[in-house]
């Protein structure tokens, strides 16, 4: 019954990708407009000399860094704040507008600020930590709130040492939680960094790639890099997806 | 420990009002009493996890089992117990889990164990921990009669090997008759009845002791404090 149940919802996901494919070939063919919107075919076919250049290989592990150094960076940050909060009443109260602050400042003028302060390169890591910083800190949060909810009593009427409390229980408990969004917050890092790499026209990038593309109104290049990127944050999905099935065994 | 004129409030409800209580050492006191009776709050004055007015005396150092185990879902039964422990005791953990009838099961985790085994694994923890008082807080209420009946007789056997200071807040007389030396019933804050338990624990679990019949008199009467 779990394997039917399991190949079911395959199909069903499959299913939708069909549609989502059948769409764009029905829409290829009402706006008849190759700058406007290249047919699935070229796309593909371009995809194919797309992943046969050297130079996209390049470009793809560079953003791919990219996104892993924001995504470290705002988990490290995110994670050790979020304790710091939890732990200290004070600390979660002086940490609130600061969060605000970063979550709502407009990622365009951060762009623009980082541009004058540090290198194309550095710019579109920052951005995409920044952007990830407050989901990972509300997350982290929200799970170390339920796993003190849940045990705080006990740690409180055995005086269990605060080390061991953060290490044998808030972050096993809270990791979870943390794993099963990390594919989001992931795939969320990689669109930031591209849209950084645009703006800050960061060389050997998959955003500057891109940008090379529209410039020349090579559509058909463009849509191949966009569904490239696509496949790229499925992986990475999968790839955490994966890290979590394997690391919290302890789980029915 | 001697509590004296103990009194609680949470916003306009009392809790306690004026309870003076002397614990013996090394010996069951069960404390019933309805819901809201003011049970849990006395267990938390006992323990230091609450506010209140009126003085403590000898206040010891704490064990506890709760109503629920409580284990951490991420270590097995034997980490669980060492998670608590200072680690001059973590050699006896082993050792301990085995009393309590889970040789064999120190590397289950606790979605591998009963409900039973949790407890029991619970009840390990609790004994284990240096304590001079324990402190249960109806501990078997979510069990069924059976499983009540065993793990009491259990606590009743662990008490024998350590004969520590056992307080524990029950709503049911049996458990009360079966385990405690001594009853103290509080109705509306304040102590309606304390008194003495004949004979040793554990007494019989299905039979009904001349404790429990006057423990149901207690509780069901409309008494005038």
């Amino acid at each position: 019954m779990k394997v039917a149940k399991k190949y079911q919802n395959a199909l069903l996901s499959l299913t939708a990708i069909v549609a989502l494919w059948l769409v764009w070939i029905a829409a290829y063919y009402i706006v008849r407009n190759d700058y406007v919107l290249p047919s699935f075919w070229d796309a593909f076919a371009e995809m194919g000399r797309i992943l046969a250049d050297a130079s996209f290989w390049r470009a793809f592990w560079n953003t791919f860094l990219r996104t892993l150094w924001a995504f470290l960076a705002s988990m490290a940050l995110g994670i050790a704040m979020a304790v710091c909060s939890h732990l200290t009443a004070g600390l979660r109260v002086f940490f609130a507008p600061v969060i605000s602050v970063v979550r709502t400042v407009p990622t365009m003028a951060v762009i623009l600020m980082l541009l004058l302060w540090t290198t194309p390169s550095m710019v579109p890591v920052i951005v995409s930590a920044l952007v990830l910083f407050p989901a990972v800190y509300a997350a982290a949060l929200a799970a170390l709130d339920e796993v003190g909810e849940n045990y705080g009593e006990l740690t409180r009427a055995f005086r269990v040492p605060l080390m061991r409390r953060i290490g044998k229980m808030y972050l096993p408990l809270a990791a979870p939680v943390m794993l099963k969004q990390a594919g989001g917050i992931f795939s969320l890092g990689l669109k930031v960094v591209i849209s950084g790499e645009v703006l800050a026209s960061t060389y050997r990038s998959l955003g500057g790639m891109m940008q090379d593309a529209q410039m020349y109104l090579n559509m058909p290049r463009l849509m191949a890099l966009t569904l490239l990127v696509l496949f790229m944050g499925f992986v990475l999905e999968g790839v955490c997806y994966f890290a979590y099935r394997l690391i919290v065994r302890w789980r029915t | 420990m001697i509590l004296r004129d103990i009194c609680k409030k949470y916003d306009k409800i009392t809790a306690l009002d004026h309870v003076s209580l002397a614990l013996e050492e090394r010996k069951i006191t069960a404390i019933l009493g309805e819901s809201g009776a003011g049970k849990t709050t006395l267990l938390n004055v006992l323990a230091g996890q609450t506010s209140f007015e009126g003085s403590v005396e000898g206040r010891k150092v704490c064990s506890y089992l709760f109503q629920s185990p409580k284990l951490l879902p991420n270590l097995t039964a034997e980490q669980n117990l060492k998670f608590v422990l200072p680690k001059s005791v973590h050699a006896a953990a082993d050792e301990m889990l085995g009393k309590v009838g889970l040789a064999g099961r120190e590397r289950a985790y606790p979605h591998e164990l009963s409900g039973g085994e949790r407890q029991r694994v619970a009840i390990a923890r609790a004994f284990l921990y240096p304590h001079e008082m324990l402190l249960m807080d109806e501990p078997f209420a979510s069990l069924d009669l059976s499983l009540k009946k065993s793990l009491i007789e259990l606590v009743a056997s662990l008490w024998e090997q350590s004969r520590s200071s056992i307080v524990f807040v029950t709503h049911d007389v049996r458990e009360a008759a079966m385990l405690a030396h001594r009853a103290v019933v509080l109705k509306h804050g304040r102590v309606a009845a304390d008194f003495a338990v004949e004979g040793s624990p554990p007494r019989g679990f299905f039979e009904r002791t001349p404790c429990e019949e006057r423990l149901v008199r207690i509780l069901t009467e409309e008494v005038e404090l």
